[in-house]
């Protein structure tokens, strides 16, 4: 740019910036129309205007500091600032000074003032504080701190006030009394709940570590203290790309206990799984005696470096770095320099004897759930941490009475609730308890909805002063974890074991009504099962899930609409969690509505690329293939896969989850072969990127497995069936729901090779560990009974076969629906059960309903729906309805065709065979021959084919010529019977 | 713009020279003299580090220290009530400003040096730990800016050196300048809005306007 364009870039900009800001470009393009060049420079240069603290001079404190030999101009014992006296200095660092003070007014009173170093904008700390002083207020809780008042000195300088804590930095505590781990675990219990009880108010930490966790010692016992909440947001710059420097220099703060998302340079939003993740590190610290990156290493690294160590590097698990430090000393290698309070030098015998332990022993307690806590919080990817920092307490609590953690092996938190819940005392006022539930959840909701946006308004006028995306962004976050922690409160409800616990409070109500009564003993049993035969058809999962819509997500739903008008990307995070709740729920018409609307909000204000939008169109897909609409599901799958590839890259875990969902959604549509190129990359990325033993890694495992077999490619389904038990074996243990399942699937595919002596034990051990893991009310049992029934049917044992398969059947139906899938295949298996004793009549009831409810369900060219088809079809043709045969079967050949080819011909053999007879006796011969010929051909080689499916076939083909030698002699098809006899008896010898 | 008022009439320490000493390097350096100019760099320097010294000793705590004050007192003491030709007056502001520059410089870098050395203090309880020093390495990145503003721009670069290093006021540093302060205006905010881009832009200058 010559000088003569800079003085008429110069001119513009002054003039524009004179302008309200909506004005300017329309009079940039007006006066300079004429040269892009120009135009384009001071818009670009206009961008960058308003940062009014930019280039202001240096004043106060700062320029105090930076003077040489001239001390810090100095607050000290003795003086007054505001209402506080200074007593004693107690504490000094690089952020300023901490003194002993007291108040005087309105209460007398001691409090810690905290005096911050000169450099910030200190307007800008008490405005940031002032708008969360609301939320600090609300915290109350023994293990936090609080922060009373904030104000300026008259040097200027931002000042906090808080509640006085004596106390050492909890690691320094547990080292100096040699706390064994036990005890470490107890105190950093505390530590977490008090961490969470902030979250639930809205406010997040942001700078969580052992001087901001003090320990007291109260009554003997030691009370941890969390302190400075409040203070690391007020004081922390503006999370905007404006801001490069403070950024920068946040990071050197700190940096071992910042998570990832904070080290971002780019003003990524902050939420509570920040917190989790220093909680982690603290974690890490108390147990091991270092930090996940060595303090020492921090030291010497450049800044750029550091960044990329907290987001990229993994660090080694907590016994891992013990056992190194070990080898280490044995080696006698010291790892790195020592430095204050940092145990980084520390040999392994020190830190062992710190906590009353031996190294190997130390070791082998860390190895394993230990190992696995920490390093979930730890995990890059926040959506891998712990959602909240009570389930990050609540597994170490686990861990403390000496059960199963949630952490690493993922199912097991499941399985030890599904166990508790089974062996508690029944609870009769159950409807009540969950009523109660609900209210309290919604009033947290709407309370904190209303605390947030009371917070909101106060920031607004702040963000007015400063620009204030990117507050706008964190806040959102804060908002969303509200929203979360509603979420994992909601997770914890099950529609339909509410639905239960309902049915059975009603009836234990009516039992005490009759008691109350003394009604005779008859009497009252005989009322009993009057209600109980009242309320037989009632569904009372529906009725369960009506309170819930009605009571919990309806108001919240309509908060939100009001609420977050203006504020769209908040609004569309809240809907999109409420939506994800719903879905989980089985709620999915209420989900409808929110799910559209975070998607369109997204889709408008972040573009179709941002990751939360993409979250949103693979969610929008999971919704629509959970209502069975298999078709609209699927463009969404296909661009939320497409535009993760482009912008995540293929190895993101997001782009994983998508490529996974799109496998899901063909597989469902039954376009078997289409799934199996995204289940493989799906699985080859999650072995790379997850490791082998990951949760999303063993489900892609068995799901590869099971669209193999699906595509009847049976050998090669069992590697993938076997890999997927004996590594839940290993990582989850025998008495976990994901082991079951991986033992039924074993158990089924021996079955559909024919072994069904080795299948039983599988399929009998799938369904007792599914009972006692999961109990008898649950789906997944259900199936197991099913699937048993299957295999003793095919073994001949009808009756036990009829036993279990009825007890799948009526459960379903309870607990399910009288249309899901599972119900359904129910229904056909029962008609085939009946079918083989001979019941016809009975089967054909089945058969039909089953037919009848998956055209619906399903459509006519799914593969279950034929499967009906054909199992009617050959029930028909057991009671001799030949013409029904040929009705039914005919306009299914085409789909028949399509679905049933490759490794599934089999089904197309049988059902052009049982086509093929129909047509003999109806005297279709013509096409029954080519019926016949066509299935004779697929069942010589189809895979498994069993010698009886070639004997039936030839049969019918020798059958088909005698009755058209019959129907037309002299026609030479008689010599043709014979040529098929010859075949048969070939067979045969 | 408020003057911190002198709070004692004892002779700021090393300050011998008279006022007439200082005038007269001021117009030999407006003049041209490169030596003259030289000279009263350590000049101003000494006097604004003793006066910043002498207010933080005499002074009750919590005195506010500007470098606009500093310098309007420095100017006081040197200068005097003379009235200064505005080229003379310029290059008074121009070392002070030179002078504020090496004195946030300097200290910048002494703290950068120990900060890598290690050996911090331990801490207690923590706030933003590094409020402080974001000031510091600030001041490293601007003034690397600014000296790339002056290789395109030396006038915009000037304006933002008085107004940024000495806090004057846009009509002080008018003054200063000899120019009328809409111009002082006009260079401040292009200077601004250019200097902030370009430590936006910091490690990505190939970005095409």
């Amino acid at each position: 740019m010559n000088s003569a364009n800079r003085e008429r870039v110069k001119e513009l900009l002054s003039r524009a910036a004179r302008l309200p800001p909506q004005d300017r470009s329309d009079f940039i393009r007006r006066a300079a129309g004429d040269d892009p060049q120009i135009v384009a420079e001071v818009l670009d240069l206009l961008s960058t205007l308003d940062d009014a603290a930019f280039l202001s001079a240096p004043t106060g404190a700062g320029l105090a500091a930076a003077l040489p030999n001239v001390g810090i101009p100095g607050e000290g014992p003795g003086t007054r600032i505001d209402r506080y006296k200074l007593l004693q200095l107690i504490g000094e660092g690089g952020f300023g000074s901490v003194f002993l003070a007291e108040q005087t007014e309105p209460v007398y009173r001691k409090v810690a003032l905290k005096i911050i170093k000169a450099g910030m904008d200190t307007k800008q700390v008490i405005a940031r504080f002032e708008a969360e002083r609301q939320a600090l207020a609300l915290m109350d809780h023994p293990n936090i701190a609080r922060v009373l008042d904030v104000g300026a000195t008259q040097a200027g300088r931002p000042f906090f006030v808080m509640e006085l804590v004596r106390g050492e930095p909890v690691t320094a505590y547990c080292d100096r009394e040699r706390l064994p781990l036990r005890q470490r675990l107890v105190l950093f219990r505390d530590v977490c709940n008090a961490v969470q009880h902030a979250h639930q108010k809205g406010v997040i930490h942001r700078d969580l570590k052992p001087s901001n966790v003090l320990v007291t010692v109260a009554d003997g016992e030691p009370l941890p203290k969390v302190i400075d909440f409040g203070i690391a947001k007020a004081t922390a710059a503006r999370l905007t790309d404006k801001t490069l420097f403070t950024e920068m220099h946040q990071l050197i703060g700190t940096p071992e206990y910042m998570s990832p998302e904070q080290a971002e340079v780019s003003g990524v939003d902050i939420d509570t799984r920040s917190d989790v993740y220093s909680l982690g590190v603290l974690l890490y610290e108390l147990l091991s005696g270092s930090t996940p990156i060595e303090r020492g290493r921090l030291r010497s690294t450049p800044l750029a470096e550091i960044q990329r160590l907290i987001r990229e590097e993994e660090p080694p698990r907590p016994s891992l770095r013990l056992a190194t430090l070990a080898s280490s000393a044995a080696f006698g290698i010291r790892t790195s320099p020592g430095g204050s309070g940092d145990s980084a030098g520390s040999s392994i015998l020190e830190i062992a004897r710190g906590r009353r332990s031996e190294p190997a022993t130390l070791v082998k307690i860390l190895r394993g759930d230990l190992d696995w806590i920490v390093m979930k919080c730890l995990e890059k990817d926040r959506r891998r941490r712990y959602a909240t920092a009570s389930a990050l307490a609540e597994d170490v609590g686990r861990y403390l009475m000496d059960q199963p953690v949630l952490a690493m092996p993922p199912g097991r938190f499941y399985t030890m609730r599904k166990f508790v819940r089974r062996h508690r005392a029944p609870v009769v006022a159950a409807g009540l308890v969950a009523a109660t539930l609900l209210v309290a959840s919604g009033a947290t909701l709407a309370f904190a909805l209303s605390a947030t946006r009371q917070r909101l308004a106060a920031e607004a006028a702040l963000a007015r002063a400063e620009k204030a995306e990117g507050d706008a962004r964190a806040r959102a976050g804060e908002l969303e974890q509200v929203a979360r922690f509603q979420q994992e409160q909601l997770s914890g409800i099950e529609p339909q074991s509410m639905g239960l616990k309902l049915r059975a409070g009603l009836l234990a109500n009516a039992r005490a009504t009759a008691g109350r009564l003394k009604l005779a003993p008859e009497e009252a049993e005989a009322r009993e099962n009057q209600l109980a035969g009242l309320i037989a058809g009632s569904d009372f999962t529906g009725l369960s899930l009506a309170s819930l819509h009605e009571n919990f997500f309806k108001p919240a739903l309509a908060a939100i609409d009001t609420q977050f008008a203006n504020q769209p990307l908040v609004k569309a995070r809240l809907l999109q969690t409420l939506a994800t709740t719903l879905q989980e729920l089985g709620m999915l018409d209420v989900a409808a509505g929110p799910q559209n609307e975070a998607l369109a909000i997204r889709r408008r204000e972040l573009g179709d690329t941002h990751p939360d939008t993409l979250e949103s169109i693979n969610s929008m897909g999971l919704l629509l293939q959970s209502q069975g609409k298999l078709e609209e599901a699927e463009p969404y799958h296909r661009e939320a896969l497409e535009k993760c590839a482009r912008v995540l890259g293929s190895e993101h875990p997001m782009t994983l989850i998508a490529t996974s969902s799109m496998g899901v959604l063909l597989h469902g549509q039954g376009r078997l072969a289409e799934a199996e190129p995204y289940y493989r990359q799906a699985l080859e990325g999650s072995r790379r990127v997850l490791g082998d033993e990951h949760r999303d890694t063993l489900k892609s495992i068995n799901n590869l497995g099971t669209l193999l077999w699906a595509q009847g490619k049976l050998e090669e389904a069992e590697p993938y069936f076997r890999e997927s038990l004996e590594k839940r074996r290993r990582a989850l243990g025998e008495e976990h729901a994901d082991t079951a399942t991986a033992i039924n699937n074993m158990g089924m595919l021996l079955q559909a090779q024919g072994k069904l002596a080795e299948a039983e034990p599988y399929c009998r051990a799938a369904l007792e560990l599914r009972r006692r893991v999961l109990g008898d009310e649950h789906h997944l049992t259900l199936t197991s009974a099913n699937n048993l029934g299957l295999l003793l049917k095919n073994q001949g044992n009808f009756e036990e076969a009829e036993r279990f398969y009825r007890e799948a059947l009526e459960g379903r139906r309870r607990l399910l629906s009288e249309e899901h899938p599972d119900t359904l295949t129910s229904l056909g298996n029962m008609g085939t059960l009946l079918q083989a004793q001979g019941r016809y009549a009975d089967a054909e009831t089945y058969h039909r309903e089953a037919l009848e409810k998956r055209r619906r369900v399903l459509g006519e060219d799914h593969p279950n729906t034929l499967v009906s088809i054909s199992n009617l079809g050959i029930l028909l043709e057991a009671q001799g309805k030949s013409r029904e045969i040929v009705e039914l079967l005919i306009p299914a050949e085409p789909a028949a065709r399509r679905a049933f080819s490759g490794g599934n011909a089999v089904r197309l053999g049988r059902f052009l065979a049982t086509l093929g007879r129909a047509r003999t006796a109806t005297g279709e011969f013509a096409l029954s021959d080519a019926n016949l010929t066509e299935a004779h051909a697929i069942l010589t080689q189809a895979k498994g084919a069993t010698a009886r499916d070639r004997a039936e076939v030839l049969g019918a083909l020798v059958k088909l010529h005698e009755t058209w030698d019959a129907a037309e002699p002299n026609h030479g098809h008689d010599a043709k019977a014979a040529e098929w006899r010859a075949l048969t008896e070939d067979g045969s010898s | 713009m408020t003057l911190v008022s002198p709070q004692s009439d004892a002779p700021v320490p090393g300050e011998g020279k008279s006022a007439l000493q200082v005038t007269r390097l001021l117009s030999e350096a407006a003049a041209g003299s490169p030596q003259a100019a030289r000279e009263l760099l350590p000049l101003v320097y000494r006097s604004l580090h003793d006066l910043a010294e002498r207010k933080m000793r005499s002074e009750r705590a919590g005195h506010t220290l500007q470098a606009t004050a500093l310098v309007h007192e420095a100017y006081a003491r040197l200068v005097g009530d003379q009235n200064l030709a505005w080229d003379s007056r310029a290059h008074f502001y121009g070392a002070a400003a030179e002078a504020m520059r090496r004195i946030l410089i300097e200290h910048a870098r002494r703290v950068g040096a120990k900060k890598r050395g290690g050996g911090r203090t331990r801490e207690i309880a923590s706030v933003a730990d590094l409020a402080h020093e974001e000031t510091v390495s600030g001041a490293i990145a601007i003034d690397e800016a600014i000296e790339a503003l002056r290789r395109e721009d030396p006038r915009a670069a000037s304006v933002v050196h008085l107004r940024f290093y000495t806090g004057l006021s846009i009509d002080e540093t008018a003054a200063a300048l000899g120019v009328a302060p809409s111009t002082v205006d006009r260079e401040w905010r292009y200077a601004r809005s250019w200097l902030l881009r370009h430590v936006q832009k910091d490690g990505d200058p190939e970005v095409l306007p």
